[in-house]
């Protein structure tokens, strides 16, 4: 189970995707073990009754496992001074019955919500200051969540599974040692998994180019845990689900749906520039969200030159190759309609040359 | 402190001079490293920290006088870098062992 | 000060105004004015801190936080541990009674840098001002222990205040440290071998070294959390890129050689009162002054066991807690041998000798506790609970507290010239004893039962045992006021003491009390070892004894 700290309470993610506040469900009998992070400052996973605790910290996963043999309620505090409401981050572990455990874990509950108001079947996700966030208590098994969030955040552009991609396939990769770039090896623990996705250029793999964007600050921690329990389940050394949680189907991804392309008047460019522009594309990981697919975190950009574009603020723009130069350099200046404006500023990063070799190489996509 | 022994002002300069030339290794080394030759971190803070070392160990024996002072004065200045090396020795300790798997119990 | 039954002293000034006076005071490079100086600033720093501890006690008498908000407690159990942490126990002792007595032990004139003992003094009551303005001002809410990413990025409050009031006081505390290592070096008198030396110059020496090794780093440590939170570098927070736990790492590498500064000049103390209350030789004299240099020494060795469940790594967690049960050994040593030193000793209860013994008791519980803690499976459970709050009081409280009581009795003749009212001090000797187990022993059973530390509110079922902690608590708070009202009185009231009331061994029982200010009239000759009690020093006790003897 997926454990997050934050000032000044507990989330708990179970794999089927049942989700409780302060509180922790456990099946007696069977061995339970806890993979939890902060999203701020240290705090500490105590349970007196068991005699375990186990700091939690922002950052990085810690784990901690227990098995349960006697049903009850039981305390849960907070063990490390974590502020003003330290002494209120206090919930409760429930001990069940099997029979009980599973009856509970699939039907969305009432959860107490840390005020002390009572949600029915809602639970706090994302209690961060910008906008707190209500997702439903029981939602789809985080596996399954996870290759959702794999495809939409645009992971298997590059993350082919079959291999060959611009980034590793993931298949078989927790539980292995990996080769790092500079030689050493690495057990692919949570901890690594969560590092390559939050700041990536800090262990490469032999073989590959740092050119993986940094997601920290991108994606939520539920999220994070989301994609950690897909990757977990597409290795052989994922671990065992226990028998009596049914073990969700990895879906099929959706097939990508090809995007109608209006009509383009597209135009002449230079090939040779071309050629080293689509280089750089790769290298830079522009490739990584502006998929040929459409599904990417950014547009397509296949036919785009001398198109018409529709932006955020209602207008429509042709898409010149000043306007290419620009979105590149100074993306926030012109987002394009239904899009985030996330992409990185490349305003100071890039040569003079590069920029022209990069827009030289989007007209030379055509349909 | 001056009854002990004395230190040349020509020692003195060279030792300055001395301390000019591994700053510039410093520098140097840290521009090798970005645009040359990749190093393992490891390496590369290895580096660093030995040169560091020997600029602290040239400034405290002839700047400090330690060059002639009497052997206690110099085991205590000697054992302050034997704390040191504790400290930094136990605690990288604690970073190297992180990833050694160690919690192994019915689920791992 | 003076009247016509003491002779002129140290603290007697040719003063021909109040400026001339105060300026001889607070400009004075006297060793022992210093530590008198020291004493009246750490004794308000005490009772600061002593009232920050009695609100924090008085609000945990109900479960519910009703006496202050969650911010004010927090404010308030922080206020409690930094300002007894630095402003009291760490410079205590050696300051006080180690400012005043290491010359006169040693039968040296005065300290050997004695500009920069004034400059101590300086620069602890300057990170003193820091840390009150930072109180006054609205307090800070981290812990004493300022565990990041919550110190440097998540507070509210006054950290950088705070810290840089602990930096200064850092200074203080190796220029101290410094003083003494040069001074016992260098300024024995003749005659006065390593192996003559007192235990409490051995105790202060291996204090002193921690001091000057350790400080430095929590400086840096502190240092370096200043600069993350003003600008935003990343060190310790993970969000800038940081490590949190290299904070603890560098944080603990200072406070745990940091608790050997509070306790072994406590042990200190009680060499000399075990062995003048006794009468007798202490036993094991080179074993004692060893086990202190082993202390301190194996003292750097053993931080990682504040962070066995800190995610640090278990095989570190293994080599800490092994070297800590190592380390324990030569403090079983020491009472031991204090132990077979009142074999067969002539003892007399007086104040100094009941802190003594206090002091044992407390110090057996407080220190097997922490062999409990440093037992990774079963600090798993307890740390961070009120356990550990127990454990560590049992040992400052009950260790350096009281023998910091009976050191201030026993040489409170020397220092002043008067006896104290015997009677009252060893009432109060009971009280504080009585209080601080009720106190603290309560908490000892509701840290096991999971009770977890810092709480401002808490589940029901640990009220009975925070009902009878507050109680204890406030007669252990009786217990200290007490000795302030009757020790103040003695001054003016009090018996005049000759040099030697206690008919101790020691250089500084034979010169005159209070000493002069240059301390003896001529350069003593060593040639007895320490503590040469005759051997029948207690039939001659027995014989020599009358009624309104000291002894």
């Amino acid at each position: 189970m997926y454990v997050i700290g934050k000032q000044w309470m507990w989330h708990v993610q179970h794999a089927n995707g049942k989700r409780e506040n302060n509180e922790l469900h456990v099946p007696i009998g069977q061995p339970v073990r806890l993979i939890m992070t902060s999203q701020d400052v240290i705090h500490s996973f105590y349970i007196p009754a068991f005699r375990i605790k186990q700091d939690v910290l922002p950052g990085r996963y810690t784990s901690l496992w227990f098995e349960a043999t006697k049903p009850g309620e039981y305390h849960l505090f907070c063990a490390e001074y974590c502020g003003t409401e330290h002494s209120l981050m206090i919930g409760t572990v429930i001990v069940m019955s099997l029979n009980e455990y599973q009856a509970w874990l699939t039907t969305p509950g009432d959860v107490i919500m840390p005020d002390g108001s009572i949600q029915a079947g809602q639970v706090l996700l994302n209690p961060n200051t910008s906008g707190p966030q209500l997702g439903p208590s029981l939602s789809d098994p985080m596996a399954v969540a996870g290759e959702q969030l794999f495809t939409s955040l645009g992971c298997a552009g590059c993350h082919v599974e079959a291999g060959g991609g611009t980034g590793p396939s993931l298949r078989n990769v927790f539980g292995y040692t990996q080769t790092l770039a500079d030689g050493s090896t690495v057990l692919a623990d949570e901890n690594y998994i969560r590092t390559s996705i939050l700041t990536s250029m800090k262990q490469i793999v032999q073989g590959y180019q740092p050119v993986m964007p940094v997601y920290e600050g991108q994606i939520s921690d539920d999220q994070l845990n989301q994609l950690l329990a897909y990757i977990v389940s597409i290795s052989n050394r994922g671990g065992n689900a226990p028998a009596s949680v049914p073990v969700a189907e990895p879906q099929p991804s959706p097939a990508p749906t090809s995007v109608p392309a209006p009509p383009s008047a597209g135009g002449p460019f230079d090939a040779d520039l071309a050629t080293k522009g689509e280089q750089l594309f790769n290298n830079l990981g522009c490739v990584a969200c502006h998929q040929d697919s459409g599904l990417g975190l950014g547009p397509r950009l296949r036919g785009l030159y001398n198109r018409q574009v529709a932006l955020a603020d209602g207008s429509s723009i042709t898409a010149d190759a000043a306007y290419l130069q620009e979105s590149i350099l100074n993306s926030a200046a012109k987002v394009v309609k239904d899009y985030n404006p996330i992409m990185p500023v490349y305003q100071g990063q890039l040569k003079d040359d590069e920029v022209r070799q990069l827009v030289e190489y989007i007209k030379s996509l055509t349909e | 402190m001056n009854d002990h022994g004395h230190i040349s002002v020509r020692t003195y300069w060279n030792v300055f001079g001395g301390l000019m030339l591994l700053m510039g290794l410093t520098i140097g080394a840290y521009y090798i490293e970005k645009l040359v030759l990749p190093l393992p971190e490891i390496v590369a803070v290895g580096i660093a920290l030995l040169i560091a070392f020997t600029k602290t160990a040239l400034i405290v024996t002839f700047f400090m006088h330690l060059k002639v002072s009497s052997r206690l004065a110099q085991l205590f200045a000697a054992s302050s870098f034997v704390w040191l090396l504790i400290m930094f020795m136990i605690t990288m300790g604690d970073y190297f062992a992180r990833g050694w798997p160690a919690q192994t119990g019915p689920l791992s | 000060m003076s009247t016509s039954a003491i002779p002129q002293n140290y603290t007697s000034t040719r003063a021909d105004s109040a400026t001339e006076w105060i300026k001889s005071w607070l400009l004075t490079v006297d060793h022992k004015r210093i530590a008198i100086l020291y004493l009246l600033s750490i004794n308000f720093f005490f009772l600061l801190g002593g009232l920050a501890a009695s609100l924090v006690r008085v609000e945990l008498v109900t479960p519910q936080g009703d006496l202050m908000t969650a911010d004010m407690y927090n404010r308030m159990f922080t206020l409690h541990g930094v300002i007894m942490v630095f402003f009291f126990l760490i410079p205590a002792i050696p300051a006080v009674m180690g400012n005043f007595l290491v010359p006169l032990m040693i039968g040296a004139r005065d300290l050997a840098f004695p500009r920069l003992n004034l400059l101590s003094w300086y620069l602890y009551m300057g990170g003193g001002v820091f840390a009150l303005v930072a109180a006054i001002t609205g307090g800070v809410d981290t812990g004493w222990t300022f565990y990041t990413p919550f110190s440097s990025s998540y507070s509210n409050s006054n950290v950088i205040l705070t810290m840089s009031g602990a930096f200064i006081m850092g200074f203080s505390s190796i220029l101290t440290g410094l003083n003494f290592i040069v001074t016992i070096h260098k300024m024995r008198a003749p005659g006065m071998t390593w192996f003559r030396l007192p235990l409490f110059i051995w105790a202060n020496y291996a204090t002193s070294l921690i001091q000057i090794l350790a400080t430095p780093v929590l400086g840096i440590a502190l240092l370096l959390v200043m600069v993350e939170r003003v600008w935003r570098v990343g060190i310790f927070d993970p969000a800038l890129g940081g490590d949190p736990l290299l904070f603890q790492h560098l944080f603990w590498f200072y406070s745990h050689p940091a608790v050997y500064i509070m306790i072994l000049p406590a042990m200190g103390v009680i060499s000399e009162l075990i062995s003048a209350f006794s009468r007798k030789r202490i036993f094991g004299y080179e074993f004692i002054a060893f086990s202190s240099i082993a202390i301190a020494v194996l003292g750097f060795l053993v931080w990682g066991h504040h962070m066995f469940v800190s995610s640090q790594s278990v095989y570190s967690g293994l080599v800490f807690s092994f070297i800590t049960m190592l380390v324990a050994i030569p403090s079983a040593i020491k009472v031991f041998n204090w132990t077979a030193t009142l074999y067969k000793g002539s003892i007399s209860y007086r104040t100094p000798m009941l802190y003594a013994l206090g002091f044992i008791g407390l110090f057996i519980i407080g220190g097997l506790t922490g062999i409990f803690l440093g037992v990774v499976a079963v600090d798993i459970h307890v740390t961070d609970t009120y356990f550990v709050v127990a454990h560590f009081h049992y040992v400052m409280v009950g260790g350096t507290i009281m023998a910091y009581l009976g050191g201030i009795h026993y040489w409170w003749p020397k220092m002043t010239g008067r006896m104290y009212n015997e009677a009252w001090g060893a009432i109060s000797a009971l009280v504080v004893f009585v209080g601080f187990n009720m106190t603290f022993f309560p908490q000892f059973v509701m840290g096991y039962l999971g009770m977890p530390r810092r709480y401002h509110v808490y589940p029901e079922e640990f009220q009975i045992y925070h009902v009878l902690s507050t109680a204890g608590a406030s007669i252990l708070g009786l217990g200290f006021i007490i000795p302030i009202i009757y020790l103040t009185l003695s001054l003016f009231v009090g018996k005049v003491a000759g040099p030697n009331p206690w008919a101790a061994t020691g250089l500084e029982w034979s010169i005159a009390s209070p000493p002069p200010t240059h301390n003896f009239d001529q350069t003593p000759v060593v040639t007895e070892e320490a503590y040469a009690y005759p051997e029948d020093a207690a039939a001659q006790d027995s014989d020599s004894w009358q009624a309104g003897s000291h002894l």
